[in-house]
């Protein structure tokens, strides 16, 4: 009986466990990487003193003056439905901003579902149900 | 018979029990193929075939006639309980079930919808003639048939309507043109323009073209469950709303796809060439696409954006935030990927989309166009490894017909043995067949029959097959064929003379063969056996090396030659081939459910009804992903609710699905089934959702209403809540986010917030705001941030220049040799050069007093204060230190 309780805590302790996820806007780029480890590889980006490191399932932090400043990430179960973030962005004063600036071929523009309070955002097309990607920065 | 006996046969029947296999529960599909593939469309080509004339191709067919046929064989595959209801004058149940279908799912969408009095249907009994009213032909027109055939291969509507999905304008008929298209970024400008119902409908070349197309594609194209209907847009030489004159089309995940004149060419020279076919299937790709995505629920909103395909061909994504905080995000190509044409290279959704369709239409360019990898993946995955480029079709075909010959060569064999008649041929020598027994007559009698059996093959090919004409164009493709056809009718013939040569027997063992070479029973096993989760899954791998194991052993369990049955294994393979196995199951499931829409609509209205029945909060995390509503809002109970009672009632479905007496007792069947079943119970609670949020959003207002006298007094009854003294719109999000708290009413179908926030905005808050109290409580607040802020700016400003002045004097110290000018000047020019930071701690300062905060106030308003005490203090401080 012992080691089945024993274990089932350490389940409920590791599921519970939080995200290492970075404070966007205060995490260094030393600290993400005693964290994450080392980049799979870095992109030079147009914006001043920036650069954003790959890591793996596609996940990319933004990195400004040594600063992280924002996480890209893919949803994971739940969170790949728009539904589940209008439920947890209900009570935020909630910005939406069209991403695609140009439409190429038949593509519906994709939109960003931002939420300040939580300092999160979401990708979706136009029309659908599915959330592509999810955004983290600093809080305002 | 003797006691001694019965020991023996019972120990017999023991043995036998104990030694058979376990054996495979009966499927549900078997038992459906079993009655309804007996007469399979084999028919319709041979029948054609018979009385093809020399150089016939599949347009040469295009009658009437021929499509009749077609939907006959369509029709006869769906039997089960007839269809309640009526559609104008018609009775559904009296209706062929697809029919009855079509009828109560789309008779509300069809034809001149702005005036649908104007088609007379009085007098039609069926679809077909539906639609040629709609063209205003007579029933023995082409029109009527397409429309159908295209609902009957792919389950959803070819439209015949004047109401394009998504269009601007409420009205049918009614479609706006582009009459002003100023440089960027100004808008372009619309204007109505009504179309009459006819520049919706296709014209003849158009219809040949898209009939064809329900021949060129299999499944998946067949299960795009996520299509509902495939409009075209008004023809013309007009900027249709967005879209330049010759666009093509568009794809739209809600549900349909729009084709307009860009989309529709077709040659002149050739009617099974042009880019209506290539347009077409691109369109169709891009749901595919999505509906990959979305059933396997990867991350992604697009199968080609999953990582497998972006490497395949070279795509990486780019995205960041830029300098003013805006997501960027776009799609790159590697310099050395290889496309089909430019519009490939822009996205890997039109890379996939135009890959696909060129691969299926133009097999030969895109074999020279596109990396090997890419062809052979695309090949794999969604054309089970078959190809469409001439050595393909030649291959894929011969495989096709290769083995009728096989039931076919025995007879004829059999026959030219007994034979005495002369014939002529010369189509085999001697060198043929290396068995001694084969006579000249015979060689003879066997030359002649394969004779026939070739040019019969190959006639069929023509004018049967979509590729088939394109595929024998030219004389090098006709002998390239000819050889590949005459090897294989060796081949056939020659195991057979040998084998009889060796045993006399083998005849009879041969016929049993045969009859299980019709059968569906050992290639429907296989199947299951290599089934791997999902209908997309492409099996053909595993399947055909199982296929061929499976149905070997079976010729060995007859007493056919161990040597021969490898052989007869792939006979039967080639006989049951994975593309028209998968196709043929998957189709026999599509209309066992066609066949009980009725009950899928009941179990899915009582789901609905049960959790939209329970009490409601918007509390949980929504949990589950198999309903999502396509747009607006479901509550969270109701939400989890429809996700957790779903899968009961689809498998309470399936368990209660019966063709014939036969149940679903084979699990994979019923993994199948229910892979089928789940998009249309997900589309039927979709419309429950639609018109339900629908009609809350009518219901919205006068609910509100009963609630804004009550929020309005809430609001006016302290204005603590005034969050800014200047900032309207901050005063009015404040004031919103109050008063969402006293709306007692939830929707079920909108976001709090989204429903009343309008309402609240122009309604309670803004009366609040124009009330007298507002107006007192501004006054005296104004009053209280002049005395705690403004009227301390000074006093502030004047210590922190203290400090700095103080600052100046010790880094300058006056000293007797130095005059007082050479001192004051330094100093005052040290505090100017401080004064940025004076003024910064000053306002500092006065943001983080209470009052600043409670209002909220502007940095810019403070700073405006604080500069305009600059000149005064300076002056004052210099006096007083320098």
């Amino acid at each position: 009986m012992k080691p089945i309780l024993f274990l089932s805590a350490l389940f409920l302790i590791s599921c519970g466990a939080q995200k290492n996820d970075p404070h966007y806007g205060t995490t260094t780029i030393k600290e993400l990487i005693d964290v994450k480890g080392e980049p799979i590889k870095e992109e030079v980006i147009p914006v001043d003193d920036s650069k954003i490191l790959h890591y793996k399932n596609d996940e990319k932090y933004q990195v400004q003056n040594g600063v992280v400043t924002n996480g890209y990430i893919n949803p994971t179960n739940e969170e790949r439905t728009l539904i589940y973030w209008k439920h947890a962005f209900k009570d935020c004063d909630v910005k939406i901003q069209k991403i695609t600036e140009k439409i190429v071929g038949h593509e519906k523009p994709e939109f960003v579902m931002k939420c300040d309070a939580k300092g999160t955002g979401v990708v979706y097309t136009e029309d659908s149900d599915i959330v592509l990607r999810v955004i983290k920065y600093e809080t305002k | 018979m003797k006691r001694s006996n019965y020991i023996i046969y019972a120990m017999g029947a023991l043995a036998l029990v104990a030694c058979s296999k376990p054996k495979a529960p009966k499927s549900i599909a078997t038992a459906w193929q079993d009655m309804h593939l007996q007469s399979s469309e084999d028919t319709l080509v041979r029948s054609i075939a018979s009385n093809n004339q020399k150089g016939m191709c599949l347009s040469n067919i295009f009658t009437v006639d021929t499509l009749k046929k077609e939907i006959a064989q369509y029709e006869s595959k769906v039997s089960g309980r007839a269809v309640s209801g009526t559609w104008k004058h018609l009775d559904l149940s009296t209706l062929p079930i697809p029919q009855a279908n079509f009828l109560k799912k789309y008779g509300d969408k069809i034809g001149d919808l702005a005036n649908p009095e104007s088609i007379d249907y009085s007098g039609c009994g069926d679809v077909p003639c539906i639609f040629n009213r709609i063209y205003n032909k007579g029933n023995n027109n082409v029109a009527g048939y397409v429309h159908y055939i295209w609902f009957l291969k792919f389950g959803h509507y070819l439209s015949a309507d004047n109401m394009i999905p998504d269009q601007r304008s409420p009205n049918p008929g009614v479609y706006q043109v582009v009459v002003s298209r100023p440089p960027a970024p100004a808008a372009e400008v619309y204007a109505d323009k009504s179309f009459p119902i006819s520049s919706y409908l296709y014209n003849e070349t158009e219809l040949y073209a898209l009939w064809r197309i329900t021949h060129l594609l299999k499944e998946p194209y067949t299960n795009l469950t996520n299509l509902n209907e495939v409009q075209r847009i008004p023809r013309g030489v007009e900027n249709f709303e967005g879209y330049k004159v010759g666009a093509c089309g568009l794809a739209s995940t809600a549900g349909h796809i729009r084709l307009q004149d860009g989309c529709l060419t077709t040659s002149m020279m050739n009617k099974d060439e042009g880019f209506l076919y290539v347009g077409v299937i691109h369109e169709m790709t891009h749901m595919l696409d999505n509906l990959q995505a979305r059933e396997k629920r990867s991350n992604q909103y697009y199968r080609s954006y999953d990582k497998d395909y972006l490497d395949l061909v070279g795509f990486y994504k780019h995205e960041y935030t830029n300098a003013e905080g805006k997501f960027v995000s776009e799609w790159k190509l590697k310099p050395e990927a290889r496309t089909i044409r430019d519009y490939a290279a822009t996205s890997p959704v039109e890379n996939f989309a135009d890959t696909l369709a060129y691969f299926r239409q133009e097999g030969d360019r895109t074999k020279t166009k596109i990396d090997d990898v890419q062809y052979n993946w695309i090949s794999g995955n969604y054309f089970h490894g078959d190809s469409y480029d001439k050595i393909g079709n030649r291959e894929r075909l011969l495989k096709k017909y290769e083995s009728s010959f096989a039931g076919k060569a025995l007879t004829k064999v059999m026959d030219c043995t007994a034979s005495e008649k002369a014939y002529q041929s010369n189509y085999f020598s001697a060198a043929d067949f290396s068995v001694s027994s084969v006579s000249p007559w015979v060689l003879r009698c066997l030359s002649h029959e394969a004779q026939l059996m070739a040019s019969e093959v190959t006639s069929m090919v023509k004018i049967y097959e979509p590729d088939g004409c394109n595929t024998l164009d030219s004389a090098q493709d006709q002998n390239q064929w000819n050889v590949l056809v005459k090897n294989s009718l060796r081949e056939s013939f020659k195991t057979y003379v040998t084998e009889m040569s060796k045993d006399p027997a083998y005849v009879e063992k041969m016929k049993s063969f045969n009859n299980l070479l019709s059968s569906r029973r050992l290639a429907n096993e296989a199947f299951f056996q290599c089934f791997k989760g999902s209908v997309f899954d492409d099996l053909k791998s595993c399947y055909d090396g199982k296929v061929t194991r499976v149905a070997s052993a079976e010729a060995i369990n007859m007493g056919l030659p161990e040597s021969h049955a490898q052989e007869l294994g792939v006979l039967y393979s080639n006989a049951h081939a994975y593309s028209r196995v998968s196709s043929d199951l998957y189709n026999s499931y599509k209309n066992l459910l066609d066949a009980n829409e009725e009950l899928i609509t009941l179990k899915s209205e009582d789901t609905w009804q049960m959790c939209l029945n329970m009490n409601h909060n918007d509390d949980a995390a929504p949990a589950g992903t198999l309903f999502t509503p396509a747009k607006g809002y479901l509550v969270s109970s109701f939400f989890n609710c429809l996700n957790a009672q779903m899968p009961t009632a689809m498998t309470e479905f399936v368990r209660e699905l019966d063709f014939n007496g036969q149940k679903v007792v084979h699990p994979i069947e019923e993994q199948i089934i229910l892979e089928f079943l789940k998009p249309k119970m997900v589309t039927l609670m979709r419309g429950y959702h639609e018109t339900s949020m629908a009609e809350e959003a009518q219901e919205l207002p006068v609910i509100f209403s009963q609630d804004a006298d009550k929020i309005r007094e809430f609001l006016v009854s302290d204005f603590s809540w005034v969050s800014s003294l200047t900032d309207k719109s901050s005063v009015m999000s404040s004031c919103r986010n109050l008063a969402l708290g006293q709306v007692t009413f939830l929707p079920l179908y909108h976001l709090k917030r989204e429903a009343f926030s309008s309402l609240i905005m122009s309604g309670p808050c803004q009366d609040a705001l124009g009330d007298e109290g507002y107006k007192k409580f501004v006054e005296a607040s104004q009053k209280e941030v002049d005395n705690q802020i403004f009227s301390r700016v000074e006093a502030l400003l004047e210590a922190k220049a203290d400090e700095r002045a103080l600052h100046c004097k010790s880094v300058i110290p006056w000293k007797w040799e130095k005059t007082r000018v050479t001192v004051r000047l330094p100093r005052k020019a040290c505090l100017s050069m401080g004064w940025k930071e004076v003024e910064k701690k000053t306002v500092e300062e006065l943001l983080n007093d209470s009052v600043a905060k409670r209002f909220n106030m502007k940095k810019s308003d403070i700073e405006q204060k604080v500069s305009s005490y600059e000149d005064v203090v300076k002056e004052r401080i210099s006096e007083k230190h320098f």
